[in-house]
């Protein structure tokens, strides 16, 4: 699987509907509804371009998993997109914070940079 | 005088020999004589003339003199006549004895007794009757002697006392006769008085009396007197020149020891104007001292109150949030100054009685015993007094002295009325904790077995503090109110701020997803209909935005901001860009040149955006929209400048107001919303230290100028 995307959203709808959107615009999509669920993920996935990260989750919040992200070496240079709704300080280091609700065009704009359809 | 009598002189009487005189011209005869009356008893003095016997009763008196009538040179009777004449000038009666011979004619002896002689002897001379007559005579001198010493004696006894009366300054004594005339006088009555004494003897006493004096007042006291022995008084008497001392006045009735008639009185006055003055003086002395404890003692208690005010002041502004704590550190405040125990009530909104949220007093098992008693005998919320009645009737009870049958009345059955005894409660007093529009609670103040009472002024003094305690109560309240709608505000910026915006989210996306498939599909009815979904999220996304704002703004610390270095120009034409993007047909002038500082790009952003987008609606379309920003002064000023109609007045007082009417024009109905952007504008320019106004008038057109420091000074002025 080339160029996949991770998208971490604990909310259902919001993240099923960004998973349509750039799904449909030919990118490879694996979800995860936590931290914990995407730390579980990363093992599956060869090709990573960008994360698309939510800050505010349950079990593991978005600065946990960005911790234990950057822990790991071979995944140093992946980007992490932090979509946020909290007034929180993202994570030192993220690539970029866009705040919410993220209009579809710009977060198709964001990905393409990164990921190559 | 009695007992004086034989010591009168210094000389004893009986040692004093009995002088008798001899007179005879014949040696022979007075050896005789001399013989027949020697004895230890008698001073015998013999003389030979009566020339001499003259000379000898010059010089003394005699018991008796025996004279020889038949003297040759002075004839007996001659010289009798001459002794009887110098002893009557010389105040005596020296008895004169005739000697005569055996044939004395009868003429000569009535003669003899004519010239003074008492007795007649004739010779020659028995012993036995000369011895005896000489020792009647004897007798009688001694017996005169003695009566005479006495008197002396008396005599001077009387004088030294007279002395001593007459003499006496600071008594006024003197004697009034029986019916109150003054008989006699002393230096000190003259003293007092100011009458000599040849002024006054004679004049009636009551010429001392002040002429208010009821009339017959000074006979009255003379019937007091005589009547019971002894009058006294103290009252005002009057002096020669008028003016008043106040004196005390003594009469003493006197009788005579024999006969025990009336003699007069003794009267004695003393002036006690002085006494009485320095009395006046003490008193006014002692009242002063009182005045000057009392004042020091008022003085302590204003220190102690004042002292309590800034402390228990303190105590409630200081922990304002906790009210119960900070009622009982007030309490705590009271004891031991102001209170031997200090009790509060709090009457909680809906609770059906008084809770007790405080109970001092410097012993801790007092605390216990009362906290114990409180359990076992529960407070009658019903008691017609006490603590409960005052939340009632919100009136203050004071007791200067707890009555023993209000402890009765409040006690349950012996044992809780032994308890409650045991407390020794003395004073108390309680006060209504008065809010705006209920009783919030009481205050109790009591004195227990320390002598103190609670008096008005203390009650007064209660009740002013009481007034502020329920004031910071209800301050206290207001602020546990607001608080709890601020966290009611903070949970509600987090539902906005995350709960609401992830739905929205995920309407946009979505919508977003099919309106992509809708172009795709070259379906255009279906992509309108999408346009108008996303167009109202993001309405509702900017609103919700806005609104997050506003809350935040509100909160303690304001917006928060992300400064970071940056350059306004930069930031400046992106927006412009932008909205040229949007509005191809508006002419958008912008002048700047690189402005440097240290900003919150995004909250700059915001507001840029949110002033340009103004000026483009409500602009003159033909006129073009001026954005201009500038250096002066270290600050950064932006202008965004519109021709047009002018703000209106009634928007004008109000356009930085949240919420502001006439934010529903028609002409923004593209950007209606919620009338917080210009308000939101202002928060975030006066978060970086700088400010937001606005300028409007038809000729000028209208301009809104943000200013901004070129780093932000401090944190505290968000």
């Amino acid at each position: 699987m080339n160029h996949t995307v991770l998208l971490v959203e604990d909310d259902d709808d919001l993240r099923e509907s960004m998973r349509d959107l750039l799904e449909d615009n030919g990118y490879a999509v694996v979800a995860a509804s936590d931290g914990q669920e995407a730390l579980d993920a990363l093992a599956h996935i060869e090709q990573l371009c960008v994360v698309l990260l939510d800050l505010l989750m349950p079990r593991m919040n978005g600065w946990d998993f960005f911790e234990k992200m950057r822990a790991r070496p071979e995944l140093a240079g992946v980007p992490v997109l932090v979509q946020s709704s909290a007034a929180s300080r993202a994570p030192e280091g993220v690539t970029r914070v866009l705040r919410k609700p993220v209009e579809p065009e710009r977060l198709l704009s964001l990905v393409r940079e990164y990921c190559p359809a | 005088m009695a007992g004086g009598s034989s010591e009168a002189g210094g000389v004893r009487v009986s040692e004093k020999k009995v002088p008798i005189l001899l007179v005879d011209d014949r040696p022979a005869n007075l050896l005789s004589l001399e013989a027949l009356l020697a004895s230890p008893e008698y001073e015998v003095v013999s003389v030979t003339s009566g020339a001499e016997a003259l000379a000898q009763l010059e010089r003394r008196e005699f018991a008796v003199i025996l004279l020889d009538v038949q003297m040759p040179t002075l004839d007996g009777i001659e010289t009798s006549l001459k002794m009887r004449a110098r002893a009557i000038q010389l105040g005596r009666r020296d008895p004169i004895i005739f000697v005569t011979a055996i044939d004395v004619d009868r003429a000569r002896i009535l003669r003899a007794y004519a010239s003074g002689a008492v007795d007649f002897m004739q010779k020659p001379l028995e012993p036995a009757v000369l011895s005896a007559k000489v020792s009647v005579f004897a007798d009688l001198y001694r017996a005169r002697e003695r009566y005479e010493s006495e008197r002396r004696a008396g005599e001077e006894e009387a004088r030294r006392f007279r002395l001593l009366v007459e003499s006496v300054k600071d008594y006024a004594i003197f004697v009034l006769d029986p019916k109150g005339y003054v008989a006699t006088w002393n230096a000190g009555a003259e003293r007092l008085k100011g009458y000599t004494a040849a002024e006054i003897i004679g004049k009636h006493f009551t010429i001392f009396h002040p002429p208010e004096d009821v009339a017959g007042k000074g006979v009255r006291a003379l019937e007091v007197a005589t009547r019971e022995g002894r009058f006294e008084e103290e009252g005002w008497r009057v002096r020669k020149d008028g003016t008043r001392l106040w004196a005390n006045v003594t009469i003493t009735v006197m009788h005579d020891p024999q006969s025990g008639a009336l003699i007069g009185f003794a009267k004695v006055t003393r002036d006690l104007t002085e006494h009485v003055r320095n009395e006046k003086r003490l008193r006014q002395l002692a009242r002063e001292t009182a005045a000057l404890e009392a004042r020091a003692a008022a003085e302590t208690e204003q220190r102690v109150r004042r002292a309590f005010l800034a402390k228990a002041g303190e105590a409630l502004a200081a922990s304002s949030l906790d009210y119960r704590a900070t009622l009982a550190t007030v309490a705590r405040l009271a004891v031991p100054e102001l209170a031997d125990w200090c009790t509060v009530e709090l009457m909680e909104p809906g609770a059906a009685a008084p809770s007790q949220v405080a109970v001092v007093h410097t012993d801790a098992r007092k605390v216990q015993l009362a906290r114990e008693l409180g359990k076992r005998y529960p407070p009658n919320p019903n008691a017609l007094t006490g603590a409960p009645q005052v939340i009632r009737s919100g009136k203050s009870e004071l007791y200067a002295e707890i009555p023993a049958a209000l402890l009765e009345a409040g006690a349950v059955d012996s044992e809780h009325l032994r308890l409650i005894q045991e407390l020794r409660l003395e004073s108390a007093m309680i006060v209504p904790l008065t809010g705006r529009d209920r009783i919030l609670g009481a205050l109790s103040f009591i004195y227990a077995d320390s002598e103190r009472r609670y008096t008005e002024s203390d009650l007064a003094f209660a009740e002013d503090f009481a007034r502020r305690a329920a004031m910071a109560i209800e301050n206290a309240q207001a602020h546990a109110a607001l608080r709890a709608a601020l966290e009611f505000n903070e949970r509600f910026v987090a539902v906005l701020g995350h709960d609401l915006r992830n739905p929205l989210a995920a309407i946009d996306m979505a919508a977003g997803v099919l309106r992509q498939r809708a172009t795709s599909a070259n379906d255009g009815s279906m992509a309108r209909v999408l346009d108008r979904v996303k167009s109202s999220s993001r309405r509702m996304s900017r609103m919700i935005e806005q609104l997050l704002d506003l809350t935040r703004s509100r909160l303690a610390g304001g917006l928060p901001l992300n400064p970071e270095p940056m350059d306004l120009c930069d930031t400046l034409t992106g927006i412009v860009s932008e909205l040229r993007t949007a509005h191809p047909s508006r002419n958008i002038v912008l002048r700047c040149q690189p402005l440097s500082g240290t900003w919150d790009r995004d909250r700059l952003e915001q507001v840029f955006s949110n002033l340009i987008a103004n000026a483009i609606d409500y602009g003159r379309a033909e006129k073009p929209v001026i954005v201009e920003a500038r250096q002066e002064n270290g600050a950064v000023l932006v202008d965004v400048h519109n021709d047009g109609e002018p703000i209106p007045e009634e928007v004008r007082v109000q356009l930085f107001n949240p919420f502001r009417r006439g934010s529903r024009d028609s002409r923004a109905s593209k950007t209606a919303g919620l009338g917080l952007g210009l308000f939101i504008s202002r928060q975030i320019a006066e978060a970086h230290g700088g400010g937001l106004d606005a300028q409007s008038s038809s000729s000028e057109g209208t301009t809104f100028r943000v200013t901004l420091p070129r780093t932000r000074l401090t944190q505290a002025s968000h």
